[in-house]
């Protein structure tokens, strides 16, 4: 779980600012949506994951 | 996304990376919630404006929001902050904690890209030249996402508190993470509680409510 967490995190800063230069700065790309949604869903998820096991 | 959320988040996000002290938490919590510091140039026209929404908005908030705070060149300075006020400890440990600040402080780019509005870019290479970056699907701040999503932190902060004795409110110092704790979990104290701290913390509650309530609208007096 804490791996999914980090690949979260990083996808989520590239997202944010690796993105608009690497791949493409065209906000409507059904790529970047899709991608994005999952990280926020992967990270939020990842975290609640791990507080609810966390002793 | 709220300020609250954007706090909230971090705190969880610090929880979960397993960093021990609570300054810490801290520290990495509220480098979460450091680009929306550009706040305070609203609140300054605000009052240079004499109050008036309009003008302080479309003269300044409208060109300074997300311009000059959320951006790769913030992110490091907030890292460099958070290495120097860490808790005691090694360089490694501090450089863990400055990692984990500037990964807070980068992901609320990313949730501001996800839930603050297509009007709203970022710029992500200021000071340097670049395009501003946003999403046209990303949901504004009123939208049910960032409601759900906060809900469910709010919820979270509760059950979390009930569960493992800690909470968020921890970011506002270990004594209100103490009161807030205990009177979630039902328990009595041996020494009457303290007034002064007592309204600290209802009026941060009741300064995060209208932090979330007042980006929808509302407003009790119109």
């Amino acid at each position: 779980m804490r791996v999914i967490l980090w690949i979260a995190v990083l996808s989520g800063i590239f997202l944010a600012f690796g993105w608009p230069l690497a791949v493409g700065t065209d906000p409507s790309s059904e790529a970047f949506h899709v991608a994005a949604i999952a990280t926020l869903v992967a990270f939020l998820g990842s975290i609640a994951a791990i507080l609810a096991t966390r002793r | 996304m709220q300020g609250p959320t954007h706090l909230m988040v971090s705190w969880y996000f610090a929880q979960a990376s397993e960093v021990d002290a609570p300054r810490d938490r801290r520290i990495v919590a509220w480098a979460g919630l450091m680009p929306d510091i550009d706040v305070l140039a609203y609140l300054g026209a605000l009052v240079y404006y004499r109050f008036d929404k309009e003008l302080a908005f479309e003269n300044v908030w409208k060109e300074v929001h997300h311009r000059y705070t959320h951006n790769l060149a913030f992110v490091l300075a907030t890292g460099a902050v958070a290495y120097w006020i860490a808790s005691a400890g090694d360089a490694r440990h501090r450089m863990r904690v400055a990692t984990l600040a500037m990964a807070a402080c980068a992901l609320h780019n990313f949730l501001d890209v996800v839930g603050a509005g297509p009007t709203w870019p970022i710029y992500p290479l200021w000071p340097f030249p670049g395009p501003g970056w946003s999403a046209t699907w990303s949901w504004t701040i009123g939208d049910w996402q960032n409601i759900v999503i906060f809900v469910l932190l709010t919820v979270g902060m509760f059950a979390y508190a009930k569960a493992r004795n800690r909470s968020p409110i921890e970011c506002f110092g270990d004594r209100a993470d103490r009161w807030f704790c205990g009177i979630v979990r039902g328990e009595t104290r041996d020494r009457p509680s303290n007034p002064r701290l007592r309204w600290i913390i209802w009026g941060v509650l009741a300064l995060g409510v209208i932090a979330v309530l007042a980006p929808l609208g509302f407003n009790p007096f119109r």
